[in-house]
């Protein structure tokens, strides 16, 4: 994109902002920087620059564009709700092609090109997670036809650390007697780090491969466990197939009396939203009624909760950028989870798992950071 | 100096990442909630008040301009480097130092963020009072810089009433401290003058607030209106009755209109005004005094009246007004917001030359205001990339202010002359008013290096 | 001596020749620390006072402004003295806007007219009107269509002193806890500058954020900075009901023990006024006949709704009763009023009565209230010197009155050696001791102004750059200023 199209496509909405700072609070990456440069009321200003030809994009404004974590948190705070997440995004576009962008973004490109992940695994091992479940045959997840297709996501089936996660849900699923399958090495990336990257249009072939494979199933619902999937879904495949985040089927299982949890957790526990499932897709109370449903269990809300939930510091291809920025944001969240007096945080997302666990352990932190279908596997056995 | 070896200075002071030099930063720090834009040679982020001590050295020494500040909320230009120079950002300097409840105060840096520190002394059962509109996201030392307001000012006063004593960076870097803890320190009330000079006498870095216990009781109560005028004489029987609510609330028709249109809270659309009354205090004798005020709104031809019977209805009862100012901004892209302040009788007129004003200048004019303390805040909406429209505004905006001065009033009740009313303080100052001013600004900064170019106007040349 | 003659035409030529008194009894009665001035003026309007001032400043001829002379007994001996500027002919109410809850008056009315004149048609008044020494001003005070409100101040001498004297020296009293300070009170001034320039700030709104908030700047600058002739205030609407509550204890701790509960609740009296045997018994208190004050009064004053009021005093009492008080009483509204008029009026009277008499304020921070106070109580018990004690318990403010009858040589050095240890003592607690009145005579071995403070290098470029040539109470303030 360039500066003539972005003017088209975003001078309107960037020209609502009126600076009035209200945002820059909301702003995990303003909190930890205390610059306006990453500010939300920055990056539009910069947008707005730039479309206006004040100001040339640089490796300035890409230090900028490009450490918006893309939680949303400003529109939610924002008096004449400036789209300011989609701003930043349509400018990534102008930046990546003007050359400005983080060339860790490169690599990235080329592994999902290639392997249709984003680790750099072959995508036949997308299944690997099975083995962690020791009492199934190894291919009884991946069925030719079935009522529900639980889309795993690329994080949750490479990184060790939340491979658990759909270990869990398909313990779950098993468990509640639902018909479902997985696509194994059919899966392909969603494609969502290519928007976060400025590259929206690669994800074209993703999504048909994608909505292709789910026909071919037959499938009535697909399910996520990974936010970010399920809102990639939700806004750019358009399908008629039911979409749902793990947290909402499985509150209709418990409500249907298919799940019933037993095992008392004795925690006092919170709640944290992820950004990609609360505020972006506006899923809160389905995860809350799961966790609320755990017998024993004290639960308590963060100050900051739902629309106003604060990111984990794990979005917006922040982890892989500025790993640093990541981590100082998770600190703060870790903070706010203390001060609450909560032993246990849960969550409903993988990413958001890794970002808060990796802070704890190197901080040696004695918090407990669950997905909401470890919780839900705890409490079921 | 040139710019580059200050830089290099600054960055000894406060550390190379604290210093801030990119076309693209300057060019961030070059705005505020105003429409004025003016760009800085440098922005610094000190961590103490040594670094600013330094900084306000090099600056005295070199005679650069200088200027603080904190989110960059101001409304009428204050934050803006009108003549370049350094800009000193509190955001790093946001720590609250102690809160001293045998003492009833706060020590804090300015940097700390309004609501921030509201919260934490609230958990022990304490408010710091001043709440400005902009609490979430402003800073005490911009408050301060301000002398904020709120909708809490009719009870509670202003900024000024709740600060008890300053650390100040003056213009050579010498630092002091001015009152403190303890009350009545002998001498002349610098942090009184402090307080409300928007930023013109030294830089803040420390601050003591007063706390006072949280009330009791809170009771809202809200009330639709036919007309302005039975709205506004409400509020006067009120008080004259002997009762002086925490808060006084009113917005007019087009702003009910755009609550209407976004969030729905379901204000009939044919009604002039929508008013909302809250009370604190013991709880003692509050439903007696609730249920008079609720007669009193009858005997001034309320439509309706509403008392809230628990937080969730009070949440109900305030959504509008706590949307109005989004919704308005829902209608056009761009808003601004004047801050005229009459006594608080002479409303109903003033409202209706807005009005008046709002015809001629044809842009749509919606009103909220603190009416309490008869502060106005009528909000002129426009497209700022519109010129001809900007042009009308202005005038239309100086005309408000005009007619606020007119019946008795002022061009500022928390928002500051800054740079946008330089102006208009010609309404209310004659030139001796403003040559005592500046016998002030002289006695802190003769060079006229801190915040240069605000509040006080030049002086009119001789021929 | 010729040359003062030309001066005094002039002023002549300014405010009229009755105005300007030279007589050597004139110039007596408004001698300022024995230092007698060369003419005494009273000019009639802000204009008069700039005009008189321009020439001041022209002829560098020292000036100390006077209201009602309440006061005068403050500060350091002026350096110099030419002329004393009298408020008294400027006392109109330029606008009572009781709908708007402001009031403007003029420099030299009368505390007790202004609250006279925002008085209900039924005489219900803040203070009680029936009980001043002398009359209100009927002519200026007769307007009462309204449904009554007050000026919030509670300052001394509130029977004589003028709103001028008052904000000048920033008077309080102890019902400063709920309704803070005149500087909190004060919303505009007018005043002629020391160049004789009339200047003005603020307006009669309670949000202003024009120019410099020079009322606060004015506020208890002791005519150091200029003259204020017109103020503007805010006003209260009148309580709806106002009661005192007496208690009574032989000991400190248990006194002490009531006024730290209180600030343990949510209530909000008024006042809270821990005071010694002597003192309450100097206000010689008729309307609580069987009231046995003991070493120790505590006094809470609540002004506020009645049920409020209700559930104060009868929580407070029980406090003071579980505590141990020997004795206790209740005041209401004109009782109440008569009291707290009293307790305004006490260093008047204990003037009257004690010509060495020296009274102190000390100010410290609010949680070190008893210590200080049981530190002034040895130290004096020590020097054998009776006092009176009353500390504004929720203030941090203490009021201290050695009651010398006469003052020599060795009571002098006696008081003057007292006070510079609590004087030390409020410095450690934050504070500062300021010495309110001292006979002329003893001035010179006291520290009226306590411990300069860091910001004094800011005043003193204030008054230098206000007060070029040095005119205005050159002296009298902190510091010498």
């Amino acid at each position: 994109m360039n500066i003539v199209q972005l003017r088209k496509l975003s001078y309107d909405e960037v020209a609502k902002c009126n600076k009035c700072g209200f945002c820059l609070p909301s702003c995990p990456t303003y909190l930890v920087m205390k610059e306006e440069a990453y500010s939300p009321r920055g990056r539009n200003a910069i947008t707005r620059f730039a479309i206006e030809n004040k100001l040339k994009l640089s490796e300035d404004t890409e230090r900028s564009i490009f450490s918006c974590l893309g939680c949303g948190a400003c529109t939610a705070v924002c008096l004449s709700s400036v789209k300011t997440k989609d701003i930043i995004f349509q400018n990534r576009e102008c930046e990546v092609d003007e050359g400005f962008y983080p060339k860790i973004i490169d690599r990235l490109v080329r592994t999902l090109e290639g392997s249709r992940n984003i680790s750099d695994d072959d995508n036949e091992d997308r299944a690997e997670w099975l083995e962690l479940i020791k009492d199934f045959p190894e291919d009884a997840f991946e069925k030719e036809h079935a009522e529900i297709l639980f889309f795993v996501g690329c994080v949750a089936s490479f990184f060790p650390m939340v491979q658990r996660i759909p270990a869990n849900m398909a313990k779950i699923l098993q468990n509640a007697g639902v018909d479902f399958t997985i696509l194994g090495g059919d899966e392909w990336c969603c494609g969502f780090p290519l928007i976060g990257a400025g590259m929206p249009e690669k994800l074209e072939q993703m999504k048909e491969h994608n909505l292709k494979k789910v026909a071919d199933v037959g499938a009535k619902t697909v399910v996520f466990t990974c936010p970010s999937c399920y809102h990639t879904w939700k806004h750019f495949y358009k399908t008629d197939v039911r979409l749902m985040h793990a947290s909402q089927l499985i509150a209709e299982l418990i409500k249907d009396k298919r799940l019933t949890l037993k095992k008392e957790v004795n925690l006092t526990a919170t709640y944290h939203d992820p950004c990609d499932l609360g505020r972006n897709s506006g899923v809160f109370e389905e995860p809350r009624e799961v966790v609320k449903a755990v017998p024993g269990l004290n639960f308590v809300e963060l100050p900051q909760n739902r629309m106003l939930s604060v990111c984990c510091g794990g979005g917006g291809n922040v982890e892989m950028t500025d790993p640093d920025l990541t981590a100082q944001v998770a600190q703060m969240k870790l903070d706010s989870i203390k001060d609450v007096g909560a032993q246990m945080v849960v969550t409903a997302c993988q990413q958001c798992v890794r970002t808060m666990q990796t802070r704890a352990k190197r901080t040696k932190s004695d918090l407990v950071v669950k997905d909401l279908t470890d919780l839900v596997v705890e409490a079921m056995e | 100096m040139d710019n580059k070896e200050l830089a290099e200075r600054l960055r000894e002071i406060a550390g190379k990442d604290y210093v801030l030099t990119s076309d693209m930063d300057r060019m961030l720090y070059s705005y505020d909630a105003s429409l004025e834009k003016a760009i800085p040679d440098v922005v610094v982020l000190p961590n103490s008040t040594e670094e600013v001590s330094k900084i306000m050295s090099l600056a005295y020494r070199e005679k650069i301009p200088i200027l603080g500040r904190g989110s960059g909320t101001n409304l009428t230009g204050g934050s803006i480097p009108v003549k370049g120079g350094i800009v000193v950002h509190f955001s790093r300097m946001n720590r609250i130092l102690e809160i001293d409840i045998p003492n009833r105060t706060a020590t804090v840096e300015p940097g700390v963020i309004t609501l921030d520190l509201q919260t934490e002394v609230l958990k022990k059962g304490f408010i710091y009072q001043p709440d400005p509109a902009s609490q979430k996201v402003s800073t005490i030392g911009g408050n301060i810089a301000e002398n904020s307001g709120g909708p809490h000012c009719l009870k509670y006063g202003v900024t000024s009433n709740h600060i008890l004593g300053l650390e100040v960076v003056l213009n050579d870097g010498t630092v002091i401290w001015t009152g403190g803890k303890s009350r009545d320190n002998p001498g002349y009330d610098l942090a009184g003058l402090f307080v409300g000079s928007e930023g013109t006498l030294g830089l803040v870095t420390k601050a003591i607030l007063k706390l006072e216990r949280a009330p009791e009781t809170i009771k809202t109560m809200l009330a639709i209106y036919e007309t302005i005028e039975d709205g506004a004489n409400t509020v006067s029987a009120i008080i004259a009755e002997g009762i002086v609510p925490a808060t006084l609330e009113m917005m007019d028709n087009p702003v009910m209109r755009a609550v209407e249109e976004t969030i729905k809270v379901g204000y009939p659309l044919d009604a002039a005004a929508v008013l909302i009354i809250e009370l604190d205090g013991m709880p003692e004798g509050m439903d007696e005094k609730a249920q008079k005020i609720m007669e009193i709104c009858k005997q001034n031809n309320v439509r309706e009246v509403k008392l809230a019977k628990d937080d969730a209805e009070r949440d109900l009862l305030w959504a509008g007004r706590k949307g109005a100012f989004g919704a308005v901004g829902q209608v056009r892209p761009s808003y601004l917001c004047c801050d005229g302040t009459v006594p608080r009788t002479k409303l109903p007129e003033v409202l209706n030359k807005v009005m008046d004003i709002s015809k001629k200048y044809d842009v749509p004019i919606g009103n909220v205001f603190h009416a309490g303390d008869g502060n106005l805040h009528p909000l002129i909406m426009f497209d700022e990339r519109n010129k001809d429209e900007l042009k009308r505004v202005l005038k239309a905006s100086t005309d408000i202010l005009k007619a606020c001065v007119d019946v008795g009033g002022t061009i500022s009740g928390e928002h500051g002359v800054g740079l946008e009313k330089l102006k208009e303080t010609s309404f209310i100052f004659c030139e001796n008013d403003i040559e005592f001013e500046r016998h002030i600004k002289k006695a802190f900064d003769p060079d006229d290096f801190i915040n240069p170019g605000k509040m006080i106007p030049e002086p009119v040349c001789e021929q | 001596m010729a040359q003062f003659t030309e001066t005094v035409e002039k002023l002549v030529s300014i405010v009229g020749k009755e105005h300007v008194k030279t007589e050597p009894d004139d110039l007596a009665t408004h001698a300022v620390d024995n230092l007698k001035p060369k003419a005494v003026v009273f000019p009639k309007d802000t204009q008069q006072v700039s005009k008189v001032v321009e020439l001041a400043s022209r002829e560098n001829l020292a000036i100390v402004p006077r209201g009602s002379g309440s006061k005068m007994s403050m500060g350091n001996p002026p350096k110099r003295l030419d002329l004393v500027v009298c408020t008294s002919r400027m006392n109109h109410m330029i606008d009572v806007d009781t709908s708007n809850l402001t009031i403007t008056v003029e420099a030299g009315v009368k505390f007790r007219d202004i609250q006279a004149r925002l008085a209900t048609e039924e005489d219900r008044c803040y203070l009680p009107l029936g009980d001043l020494t002398s009359q209100a001003d009927e002519a200026i005070c007769s307007d009462r269509s309204h449904s009554g409100c007050f000026l919030p101040i509670d300052p001394p001498f509130s029977d004589i002193a003028t709103i001028g004297g008052i904000i000048a020296t920033n008077s309080t009293g102890p019902r400063r806890l709920l309704y803070n300070l005149p500087r909190d009170m004060i919303l505009g001034v007018r005043l002629v500058a020391p160049s004789g320039l009339i200047a003005g700030a603020g307006g009669k709104t309670v949000k202003n954020v024009s120019g410099y908030d020079t009322s606060k700047l004015m506020a208890g600058s002791l005519g150091t900075l200029g003259i204020m002739c017109e103020m503007t205030f805010r006003l209260l609407p009148l309580p709806e009901k106002m009661a005192t509550l007496l208690l009574s204890f032989e000991s400190f701790s248990d006194a002490s023990k009531v006024a730290k509960q209180i600030f343990d609740t949510t209530l909000l009296p008024a006042a809270v006024e821990v005071m010694n045997g002597a003192t309450f018994t100097a206000m010689n208190i008729k309307d609580a006949p069987g009231f046995e004050p003991g070493e120790y009064v505590v006094v809470v004053a609540f002004e506020a709704f009645q049920e409020a009021v209700d559930r104060m005093r009868s929580e407070i009492k029980k406090m003071g009763l579980d505590l141990g008080a020997k004795s206790d009483a209740s005041l209401d509204d004109a009782s109440h009023q008569r009291f707290w008029l009293a307790v305004s009026e006490l260093e008047g009277m204990l003037a009257r009565k004690f010509s060495g008499l020296v009274c102190a304020k000390l100010n410290y921070r609010i949680s070190e209230w008893e210590d200080v106070y049981n530190f002034c109580q040895k130290v004096l018990s020590d020097s054998k010197i009776d006092y009176s004690l009353q500390a504004h318990a929720g203030s941090g403010i203490c009021l201290l009155r050695l009651l010398i009858a006469e003052s020599d040589g060795e009571t002098t050095e006696a008081a003057a050696r007292a006070l510079e240890k609590m004087l030390q003592k409020s410095v450690e607690a934050g504070g500062n001791l300021v010495i309110q009145r001292a006979p002329a005579s003893a001035k010179g071995k006291l520290r009226m102004w306590g411990e300069l403070s860091p910001d004094f290098i800011v005043m003193r470029r204030l008054k230098e750059q206000l007060d070029t040539s040095g005119i205005m109470s050159p002296g009298r303030f902190v510091g010498g200023l």
